[in-house]
């Protein structure tokens, strides 16, 4: 019996976030431009939307939603998921995402992604720091050290580059004592909750989205993420279940 | 951006930490840094500057301010660091117009005469060409120097090719017409359309540039030039970065415009040029033309200690969070009660003209309307506050009238006019029934102050006697608690700090995220109930796996399907799938030719789950395939159906699709299995394999792992796989068959290596007393 990595990751990551009380939520892949780009706070002429990096229908836009997109990012799920919902949250997204861009060993035009999204009164950049480091070690192993560093991204303030580092003897000679770029996070910005009808002066909140792939190529050495697609016998029976 | 270490060094009296610490502190405080590279006897970084902080930091001076935030040496040399420049002596030879605002908001131009283009001064040369400039003339270089150096592209045309008017000559920015045509500097020829802008010799209508991009050949500045027009400039960020876009064009000054280049700078940026040029071409200075700089009231943003260590998750003290401003310049004040502020800013207020729709940004305190009289109230004291009376309604907090204190604000319908029944922008939406259109201050003593219509000022009423509150709707308290609060004039180039939250960002990256100690989110029972459809997709997985199926996840992108992309990678990627059905048969027969490999001899048992698109919409489906046998395979797939609850009637050949609806959780929920712990990934080798069976008669008493012992003492790395296929007792002695695989990861494999194997294995085999069939 195999499982195929993309299952073994988010099947793990499911069950780590699980336990802190996350929950999986889900969404369409074909969006809508309004759930993708406007509602998470990206500018109308933000580079992000331009034809060489989203995936466009030829129909014309919707005066409401705009064009429609193959999702860029997991991010719209949270859109969906605070407006239909009241906080307190907390949600794991996993999910197929779509990018216009030529593929390699390291980049694919499609790929999964695994969003987190935690929303309360009290919710910090410190937690998410706690959050990440556990979710880490324990998906790789091993004593996980994280650090920040300032970034941007349009749906968070302060918006963050996460590096890891992974101590340990159980830890892989490649992973080992390095420090890996892993994702970006931070704080939900007050727009993106505004805009779906939570009060952003009473609740705050943090988010982080991942490459489910990536994660995988870390933690099994997977040299190429093309490989899993290809609905190649020969990569997966190499993902032995444990029984 | 490149930026050069030694430039750096200019802007400070001391001396700075080594490159590669100069570009840590970056790293962890700012930016990423792409490269530090020697060259000559400098060092140049390569620092990749984020989106949002391009107005200010696309700049030696940006960058340099950045090292000072994050070492704490102030800037020795700021080029920001006065007031706007006020260009005073104008030019009444040299006119500047403007066919629109939105493209052009700023537009600073200057005339010289009598320059003498020449090469630079070696100073110069070398700043410019250690960062891959090559230096042109004395007055180009300025102008290219004077954009590293604080961000500003500036430009100059020469004035003797501008055609001359009534003693005069003049620039213009207007649209591109469709099919103008324009050969730029270096020669390229473009043809514009009507979304572009351009430069025009006003009096000519000529184009001479496209606008924030690139200038033309027509008033190109050469050997022979002496007079020449500088242009500072604003231009629109979106139609620059069209425009640049559209022609393939990405130039250093496009960059700065299409990410917004603050409205103050131009004004920098032409006197900082026209003094370099002053200084290194000579000539003089007859004046300026375009627009005045105007001295801005500043943004203002606050917060308060406990707001910081909210979001930050720290426990920051105030001379912690002053220390931080400190280093990043600003300039705050600390107020200690900010609704004390309030209420002695209001009645200084009283008597300024009601103006409905005033804006706070640019009619306060000149003149007010009732919600804009408030916001820049709580403005002014730091408090960040929606615009409108219905939002601030939503937005204060509700309270009881006998509970009102003076600093609480009090909300009216006067049934007069437009009222707000939702609000509009802070959480928009948001019903209110009673409706509201007037809001005033609570000065206490059952009075109020508001900017009103009638009598149209700002007045002190008695609660009672106003005409205005006849109608009270509600009562909110602005916060919960007065305490102090930072009050920051944002720096005109920061356009990225526009929310409180962008300050507390500020904090936290000058206080450093290293010192943010990460902490567990607190236990939390979540009510919700998760996604059914990904409990269902495990369900199937865990189901199908232990039934002896593999997944599979194939592309999205193909080359038919109902649904097609506007943009495609390519054609056989430029449709969504329409089913899961045609990849699962392709697989099928692709994993079918690695059988041996696979050790799959009994037929090859795959699922996927996914999503499809088809003119209905989008869906999820399952689908399950085999192959080796049709009969076979029919049976498995109607059994796994059937242990899935989903009628048999799905079934097409060896392959049956259906919806992850149509699945019926039923009895006990498999356990989902993980991989196996240590899995550690092995490339897949890119040669052929090759299959050979072996089968041999040994003792009864012999294992059949003790026949593979053997093999492999010849295979090396050669055997891949091996499955043991029949097992024959008779007479005391078995008989073992096995298929033997042999692949390599170097090289295609010969018959003949494989045979000179094969044949050292039975030689072996024979010595022992075994018989090889």
């Amino acid at each position: 019996m195999y499982i195929h990595p993309i299952t073994g990751a988010i099947r793990e990551i499911v069950s780590i976030f699980s336990e802190m009380g996350f929950m999986v939520a889900d969404g369409p892949e074909l969006e809508d431009e309004w759930h993708n780009f406007d509602a998470l706070n990206v500018p109308k002429n933000h580079p992000a939307r331009d034809m060489q990096d989203t995936f466009w229908l030829p129909d014309a836009p919707d005066t409401e939603t705009g064009g429609r997109v193959m999702r860029t990012h997991t991010s719209p799920v949270q859109i969906r998921w605070m407006k239909t919902h009241t906080a307190p949250i907390r949600i794991i997204v996993p999910g197929k995402v779509y990018r216009n861009e030529a593929t390699d060993m390291t980049h694919e035009a499609q790929f999964y992604q695994i969003e987190g999204l935690a929303i309360d009164e009290t919710v910090s950049l410190a937690q998410l720091k706690g959050t990440l480091g556990h979710f880490f070690s324990k998906f790789f192993g091993g004593d996980v050290e994280i650090r920040f560093r300032p970034s941007y991204f349009p749906f968070v303030e302060p918006g963050v580059e996460v590096d890891m580092r992974i101590s340990g003897d159980g830890v892989s000679e490649k992973l080992r004592n390095k420090w890996i770029e892993i994702m970006g996070a931070g704080m939900v910005h007050p727009n993106v909750l505004n805009g779906v009808g939570i009060n952003p002066k009473k609740y705050q909140g943090f988010a982080f989205g991942v490459g489910l792939e990536r994660l995988a190529m870390l933690k099994w050495g997977i040299d190429d993420v093309r490989a899993f697609h290809t609905g190649d016998l020969r990569f997966i029976q190499q993902f032995r279940a444990e029984k | 951006m490149l930026v050069s270490y030694k430039w750096l060094q200019d802007f400070f009296e001391q001396e700075l930490p080594s490159p590669e610490e100069v570009a840590e502190l970056l790293t962890f405080g700012a930016f990423e840094i792409e490269g530090i590279e020697k060259k000559n006897d400098d060092t140049v970084i390569d620092v990749d500057v984020l989106p949002n902080r391009a107005s200010d930091c696309l700049s030696h001076r940006g960058i340099a301010h950045e090292v000072s935030v994050h070492t704490g040496v102030l800037l020795a040399d700021d080029p920001l660091g006065g007031p706007i420049p006020e260009l005073e002596n104008r030019a009444d030879t040299l006119r500047v117009e403007i066919e629109d605002n939105q493209l052009c908001p700023v537009y600073a131009a200057a005339l010289i005469r009598g320059v003498k283009v020449g090469p630079s001064p070696d100073w110069i040369k070398e700043r410019l060409e250690v960062l891959g400039h090559k230096s042109i003339n004395n007055v180009v270089d300025a102008t290219n120097y004077t954009l590293l150096s604080i961000g500003q592209p500036t430009h100059v045309f020469d004035a003797h090719k501008l055609t001359q008017k009534d003693s005069s000559i003049g620039v213009g920015v207007r649209f591109a017409k469709k099919g103008e045509g324009i050969t730029t500097l270096g020669g390229a020829e473009y043809t514009l359309t009507d979304t572009m802008s351009v430069i025009v010799d006003m009096h000519s209508d000529l184009p001479i540039a496209i606008a924030g991009v690139k200038g033309g050949t027509t008033a190109e500045v050469d050997e022979q030039t002496t007079d020449i027009v500088i242009e500072s400039a604003k231009f629109n960020p979106a139609i620059t970065r069209r425009t640049a876009q559209e022609l393939a064009l990405r130039t250093d000054a496009s960059k700065r415009f299409e990410n917004e280049v603050p409205n103050e700078l131009p004004f920098y940026g032409i006197k900082l040029v026209v003094d370099l040029i002053l200084k290194i071409a000579g000539g003089e200075l007859v004046g300026y033309a375009g627009n005045v700089s105007q001295g801005k009231r500043p943004y203002t943003l606050g917060v308060s200690v406990n707001e910081v260590n909210k979001t930050l998750g720290t426990s920051l003290s105030d001379s912690e969070i002053s220390d931080a401003f400190d280093k990043l310049g600003f300039q705050y004040e600390r107020i200690e009660n900010p609704i004390g502020r309030i209420l002695e800013l209001a009645s200084t207020l009283v008597g300024k003209p009601y103006k409905y729709g005033a804006s706070v940004s640019k009619d306060a305190p000149t003149c007010f309307d009732c919600s804009s009289f408030i916001s820049y109230l709580l403005a002014k004291s730091g408090i960040f506050a929606p615009r409108v009376s219905a939002d601030q309604y939503v937005w204060a907090q509700k309270i009881e009238e006998r509970k009102m204190h003076p600093g609480d604000l009090i909300f009216s319908n006067s049934r007069n006019g437009t009222i707000w029944y939702k609000t509009h922008e802070f959480i928009p939406g948001v019903e209110i029934k009673e409706g509201v259109d007037h809001v005033g201050l609570y000065l206490g003593e059952e009075k109020v102050i508001h900017a009103t219509r009638d009598p149209g000022e700002v007045v002190i009423e008695k609660l009672s006697e106003s005409k205005s509150f006849k109608n009270i709707v509600g009562y909110r308290r602005i916060v919960e608690k007065d305490e102090e609060r930072f009050v920051v004039n944002v720096p005109f180039n920061r356009l990225d700090l526009r929310k409180p939250v962008d300050l507390i960002e500020e904090i936290g990256r000058v206080y450093g995220y290293k010192n943010i100690e990460g902490v567990p989110l607190p236990e939390f029972e979540n009510k919700e109930k998760g996604s059914e459809e990904y409990e269902k997709a495990e369900y199937v997985r865990s189901t199908l796996t232990v039934a002896g199926y593999t997944e599979i996840y194939t592309y999205s992108l193909t080359g038919n399907g109902e649904v097609k992309l506007a943009n495609a990678l390519a054609s056989d990627k430029d449709h969504l799938r329409s089913n899961l059905s045609d990849a699962m048969k392709e697989k099928l027969e692709f994993n079918e030719r690695n059988v041996p490999l696979l050790g799959l001899y009994k037929g090859v048992r795959l699922f996927e789950i996914g999503h499809v698109f088809t003119k209905k919409g989008e869906e999820v489906r399952v689908c399950i395939g085999g192959s080796g046998g049709g009969k076979k395979v029919q049976a498995d797939i109607g059994a796994a159906l059937q242990t899935l609850g989903v009628h048999p009637a799905k079934i097409a050949d060896e392959v049956a699709e259906f919806n992850l609806s149509d699945v019926t959780v039923t009895g006990e929920r498999q356990k989902h299995m993980n991989i196996k712990k240590e899995t550690s990934y092995r490339p897949i080798s890119p040669y052929p394999f090759v299959l050979r069976d072996i089968a041999v008669w040994v003792p009864e008493s012999t294992r059949s792992h003790e026949i593979i012992e053997v093999v492999k003492t010849h295979t090396k790395d050669l055997l891949v796989r091996d499955d043991m296929f029949d097992e024959y007792k008779k007479d005391g002695r078995v008989s073992y068959a096995f298929h033997l695989v042999f692949q390599s990861d170097q090289k295609t494999l010969t018959d003949r290596e494989v045979g000179d194997v094969m044949k050292h294995i039975e030689d072996d085999m024979k010595k022992r007393g075994w018989e090889v069939r």
